[in-house]
C-alpha cells in the first residue's frame, strides 16, 4: 500500500515517504513518482547483545506511578547474587561470540540499582577481563545516593546514566518521595551537580497529572546542566490531563524549533530518535529491541524480555541457566513478531507511520487489558501528534540548521559514549 | 544521493557525517530502546 502524507509548510508541499521513511520536496516531480533507495536500513538487531540485569528489588524512594511495584515486583527486597549476575554475563558473552560479534551492552536497573552498588562494581570488573570483548554500560536510577566514590565509577566506565526527574522541585517532589513523605528533588539535584560533564546525563520525566504541561518544565531540566531528556507517559494519566499534554507537546515542538533557530541545541530524545530515523532513512520495525537484541534478568535470575513484565510468568522466557530454552523460547517469540509492526497488526498496516513508529509498546498494550500486539489509542495518538509536528519542524527548518541539529546530536552521543 | 532522489529533503550532511551519525546513535537507548514513551 502507498505510505504518503502531505505536508504544507509555508507554502511549500513536502511528502512524507512512510515506506522509505524519507521527506520530499514536492516541488520537482510527481508526488507519484517512486522514489528508488540506495538502501532501506532497518533498526532492529535480531542478536542478543544487550542484558539488562535487575540488581535488587527495593528502592528508598515509593513513587505512586512505579510500574514495578515500589521496586519490589513480585519478591520485595530481593537481591541478585554475583552468581546469577556471572551466569547471565557469562551467557551473554558467548551469544555474542556465537554470534561472530564482539560488543556487548549491560543495563543496570532495580528498583533503585545503586542500592546494590557493590554487585554493580563486581560485574564490570568482571566484564572487564573479557579482552576480546567491547563493553558498554547503562544505569537508570533516581539519582538520589550519588556519591564522589560512586560518580568517579560512573564516570571512569562511561557509563550511559539515566535519572528520573520530573520537572521542578514542585511538582517532582508531589511523584518522587521518601517513605517519610519527603520530596527526592534537592538529592536528585545534588547527585547531578556531583558529574564533571552534566551534558551526557539523560534525564526522564515520567508524565502524569501534575505535570502534563511538560513545555512548562523543560527549562527548570535544562537549566541544571543537563541537554538529554526523555519524556514517557503514565498509563495511568486522566483524560483531561492527558489533553494538556498534547497542546503542550506542540508548544514544546515549536519551542524546539524556535530554539534550534537561535542555536540552541539540546536532545529531546524523543525528538532526536524521529529526526535521525528520517535522516538516515531507517526503518523501525519493532516499538524496541526487547525480547530480540536485549533481555532482562530479574533479581532472581529469570529471563524476560524487559523488566516490566517481571513477575508475569506467561513473558518469563527461561532462566539464565536454561540456555537451550532460551534459545528456543527466543526464536518463538522473534517468530511472532514477523518482520513489520503492519504485519501483526492492521491499523499499523494501514498507517503512514508504521516504519518510523515500530508498533505498540507490549506491555503497555498487555497493561491495557490487550493482546501484546495490538494499539493502546491514546498512544497511538500521540506518537502520531508529535510524528506530525516533528516531519513540520524538518520541513521548515533551513538546511544549515539541520545540519547543525545532526552533527550536535553526533558531538553529544560520541561524547556520552566517551569518543 | 541518487539521481531518483533529488527532490529528497536534503540534511546537508556529507557521506562520512552520515557514517558518524548513524554510529553515534546506535545503542543510546535505555529500557530496551525504547527512548521513553512508555510511562
Amino acid at each position: 500500500m502507498e505510505r504518503r502524507k502531505k505536508f504544507i509548510v509555508d507554502d511549500n508541499e513536502f511528502i512524507f515517504d512512510g515506506t522509505a521513511v524519507a521527506i520530499l520536496k514536492n516541488n520537482q516531480s510527481s508526488s507519484k513518482q517512486e522514489l528508488k533507495y540506495k538502501k532501506i536500513n532497518s533498526q532492529r538487531s535480531d542478536n542478543l547483545k544487550t542484558l539488562c540485569l535487575v540488581v535488587n528489588n527495593d528502592c528508598n524512594l515509593c513513587c505512586e506511578y512505579c510500574f514495578a511495584n515500589k521496586g519490589h515486583y513480585d519478591r520485595p527486597n530481593e537481591k541478585m547474587s554475583f552468581e546469577i549476575a556471572k551466569n547471565s554475563i557469562d551467557m551473554l558473552i558467548r551469544t555474542v561470540i556465537s554470534n561472530h560479534q564482539d560488543k556487548i551492552t549491560i543495563s543496570f536497573f532495580g528498583g533503585e540499582p545503586l542500592l546494590n552498588f557493590s554487585l554493580i562494581r563486581k560485574c564490570v570488573e568482571y566484564i572487564e577481563k573479557f579482552k576480546n570483548i567491547k563493553s558498554s554500560y547503562m544505569i537508570t536510577t533516581n539519582g538520589t545516593l550519588m556519591t564522589r566514590e560512586i560518580v568517579k565509577f560512573l564516570e571512569y566506565y562511561k557509563f550511559d546514566i539515566m535519572i528520573s526527574i520530573d520537572g521542578n522541585k514542585k511538582v517532582h517532589d508531589v511523584y518522587r518521595k521518601y517513605y517519610s513523605g519527603k520530596g527526592s528533588y534537592d538529592c536528585v539535584v545534588r547527585g547531578i551537580n556531583l558529574f564533571a560533564n552534566k551534558e551526557v546525563l539523560n534525564t526522564r520525566i515520567t508524565i502524569g497529572n501534575h505535570n502534563s504541561d511538560i513545555n512548562q518544565y523543560i527549562d527548570s531540566i535544562l537549566n541544571l546542566g543537563v541537554k538529554r531528556v526523555t519524556f514517557a507517559v503514565d498509563y495511568n494519566i486522566s483524560t483531561s490531563s492527558f489533553e494538556v499534554f498534547i497542546e503542550s507537546i506542540q508548544k514544546l515542538m515549536n519551542r524546539y524549533f524556535d530554539d534550534i533557530m537561535i542555536g540552541k541545541y539540546y536532545d529531546i530524545t524523543n525528538f532526536s530518535s524521529i529526526i535521525v530515523a528520517i535522516a538516515l532513512n531507517q526503518r523501525k520495525l519493532a516499538f524496541c529491541n526487547a525480547g530480540i537484541s536485549y533481555l532482562t534478568v530479574s533479581a532472581e535470575g529469570m529471563l524476560y524480555r524487559c523488566p516490566r513484565f517481571i513477575g508475569n510468568k506467561k513473558y518469563s522466557i527461561a532462566t539464565v541457566s536454561d540456555v537451550e530454552k532460551l534459545e528456543e523460547m527466543g526464536q518463538l517469540f522473534k517468530e511472532s513478531l514477523k518482520s513489520t509492526p503492519g504485519e501483526r497488526n492492521d491499523e499499523c498496516n494501514k498507517c503512514v507511520y508504521t516504519y518510523i513508529c515500530g508498533g505498540m509498546c507490549y506491555h503497555h498494550a498487555v497493561m491495557a487489558g490487550k493482546d501484546e500486539f495490538q494499539n493502546v489509542p491514546r498512544e497511538c495518538y500521540q506518537r502520531r501528534v508529535i510524528f506530525d509536528g516533528i516531519i513540520q519542524m524538518i520541513c521548515k527548518l533551513p538546511i544549515e540548521k539541520r545540519r547543525e541539529l545532526l552533527l550536535f546530536y553526533t558531538n553529544l552521543w560520541n561524547t556520552v559514549k566517551g569518543e | 544521493m541518487n539521481e531518483e532522489n533529488k527532490n529528497l529533503l536534503d540534511f546537508g550532511l556529507t557521506e562520512e557525517e552520515i557514517e558518524q551519525l548513524e554510529k553515534s546513535s546506535s545503542d543510546v537507548a535505555c529500557e530496551g530502546g525504547a527512548e521513553g514513551w512508555a510511562g
